[in-house]
């Protein structure tokens, strides 16, 4: 009895801290640092805790729940993510200063439906976590201080949300009748078999729809722009790296499950990825919103993720947690950056960056990097990132779908450097005083600056562990 | 419940595609020739009484663009969460005698966070409705 709930251990304090932040939301008088000191106490604890459990392994809730190496690796990515946002919140001024606590309470829960959701291995466990994670963010989304901007980009979140939902229940009940259980376990030896029948083929598809609005690949991506322009910063960034990375894993584990055999699948899905690309490209080249620009990246860059993913054998499996991984630090760090140059919580519109390098020479080294990163230019970890990708794809012989994706990372490149050129080269109108950068901003830039730079010139350890979490899946 | 292994019990993808779209085409056609003989055919006199919202016979008064209190709405989302949870503690009432301590312990800690839910309305002022409550 006692093993079982040491499995459960990195879910149990995410549900701690909810009870906390609950507790701190009933208080009378709001104290905006007490939370923030509280949150940043224990999602560090909460990295802690999850890095303690990686080598946990087993199963809970009638096999319904898996502990394994490909889960806890995505613990402690979520971990890390919640971590890093809590990070973000010191001058939490998009949020009305009376609901900071349900502010972070809602990125508990939050965190906690994901780590649920990477673990489970049954459907409609699967649903219930991705659906509780959802809930979470459709409340964050219009909790924004503002103009009704927010509630407008929740509206919209919802509503896609809602339909993604219920597309996916529709698929979820079509693999139910296919393979007659809702056990991953049992689905992987049914499936392959049948996946050549149109129920298997288009019930695996719907079912990946739920999960491509959570990752915003092309079908699903009309409520990202929206919403990362309303919701306020720290929610969006968190939205564009945690979320994404909980999107990924289940994703592969859904992919998994056709066994590798299927063309029908594997040309749906290259198809998905290319017109994710092109389009998050092509769009954002004409933003003028730092967001807005960030949210139509975050469309192309899912569509690489998928060319890991539909590459469908260790090697794309290991590369596409390596690229979520890549993904959420270069993210978090260009969101570092929005923060804390739109220090009164507005929209950051990309002009406003002019004479950042002379503002705050460190933010706009550390936003140069991470743009370089998500463009995939050497030595930055997203280089290494889409390489990984590139090659695994190469490996299964999709020549065509390599070519396209290098193509469209130079388009990207176009963007990006924009975005330099504006914090590099170009001046502001007026001069605009020294952005302040306290110590501890200091020190979090500095060291996902150097997470960056080092994984990428070397990233064989992190590589040996995302291709040790893959073989999990196979 | 023995899974279906062999491919032949579902149904396969060319007859299907082939009905299903000479289906789509006769739908298409039947709507499209529907609309057009309504359309051809049809009086085009319109007045006042034809274009009058129909409100069961009687003749509408005021705008539609009513403003309803807001605490009804609470009220309503307060009674939606409560009412939909009893289904839950219905059904494990009427198997209680199966699942046993495990059971209750599970409904116990629903029921738990339920109650969390009712406190924290009550704390922030939802159930607090009427002329003389002035919140904010």
């Amino acid at each position: 009895m006692m093993n079982v709930w040491t499995l459960f251990i990195p879910e149990l304090y995410c549900l701690l801290m909810a009870v906390v932040f609950f507790g701190l939301a009933m208080s009378a008088r709001p104290n905006p640092r007490r939370d923030y000191f509280a949150a940043l106490f224990m999602a560090g604890v909460g990295v802690v805790v999850a890095l303690a459990c990686v080598r946990l392994e087993g199963t809970l809730f009638f096999e319904a729940y898996r502990v394994d190496l490909f889960s806890q690796v995505f613990k402690v990515m979520l971990a890390m993510g919640f971590f890093l946002v809590v990070c973000l919140c010191t001058e939490l001024n998009g949020i009305e200063e009376r609901h900071h606590p349900e502010f972070y309470l809602f990125l508990t829960t939050c965190t906690l439906a994901m780590m649920m959701l990477v673990s489970s291995v049954e459907l409609l466990t699967i649903y219930v976590a991705l659906e509780l994670s959802s809930y979470s963010l459709y409340i964050l989304v219009p909790l924004r201080r503002g103009h009704g901007v927010d509630v407008e980009a929740g509206i919209k979140y919802l509503m896609v949300g809602a339909c993604a939902s219920a597309v996916m229940l529709f698929g979820l009940s079509y693999v139910f009748g296919v393979t007659h259980t809702t056990y991953l376990v049992e689905i992987i030896h049914v499936l392959p078999g049948v996946i050549g029948t149109p129920a298997a083929i288009v019930g695996l598809l719907l079912v990946l729809c739920g999960f491509f609005f959570k990752l915003a690949v092309f079908p699903f991506h009309f409520w990202a722009p929206d919403v990362y322009q309303g919701a306020a910063n720290q929610v969006t960034a968190y939205i564009a790296t945690a979320s994404k990375v909980a999107a990924v894993a289940i994703i592969m584990r859904v992919v998994a499950l056709s066994g590798g055999s299927s063309k029908y699948l594997v040309d749906m899905l290259v198809t998905l990825s290319i017109a994710s690309m092109t389009l998050g490209n092509l769009v954002a080249i004409v933003q003028k919103d730092m967001k807005r620009l960030l949210a139509y990246s975050s469309i192309s860059h899912a569509g690489y993720v998928l060319i890991g993913i539909l590459s469908m054998s260790a090697t794309g499996y290991a590369s596409a947690i390596f690229y979520a991984l890549a993904y959420l630090v270069m993210n978090l760090c260009c969101f570092l950056v929005v923060v804390k140059v739109s220090h009164d919580g507005s929209d950051l519109k990309i002009a406003q960056l002019a004479g950042l390098h002379r503002r705050a020479p460190l933010l706009a080294m550390a936003l140069m990097l991470a743009v370089f990163g998500l463009a995939g230019i050497p030595p930055t970890i997203g280089f290494t990132g889409k390489f990984l990708v590139f090659a695994a794809a190469m490996e299964k012989g999709y020549v065509a779908l390599v070519i396209i994706a290098m193509i469209n990372a130079t388009i990207s490149l176009y963007y990006y450097i924009l975005v330099v050129k504006a914090a590099y080269l170009m001046e502001p109108d007026e001069e605009l005083p020294r952005l302040p950068v306290s110590i501890p901003t200091k020190v979090l830039t500095v060291a996902l600056v150097t997470a960056m730079v080092v994984f990428g010139v070397a990233p064989s350890y992190l590589l040996e562990v995302a291709r040790a979490a893959a073989r999990m899946l196979m | 419940m023995q899974p279906i292994l062999d491919g032949l019990t579902l149904s396969p993808w060319e007859p299907g595609l082939f009905s299903l779209a000479i289906y789509g085409l006769m739908v298409l056609g039947l709507v499209s020739l529907l609309l057009f003989f309504a359309s051809w055919l049809g009086e085009k006199k319109s007045n006042p009484e034809k274009l009058r919202p129909y409100e069961s016979g009687i003749i509408p008064t005021g705008s539609a663009r009513l403003r309803y209190p807001v605490p009804f709405f609470l009220v309503a989302i307060f009674f939606l969460i409560f009412d939909v949870e009893a289904a839950y503690i219905f059904s494990w009432a009427i198997s209680y005698d199966s699942l046993g301590w495990a059971g209750w312990l599970q409904i116990s800690f629903f029921i738990f966070v339920l109650l969390l839910g009712l406190l924290y309305i009550w704390k922030k002022g939802g159930l607090e409705w009427g002329p003389t409550s002035k919140q904010d």
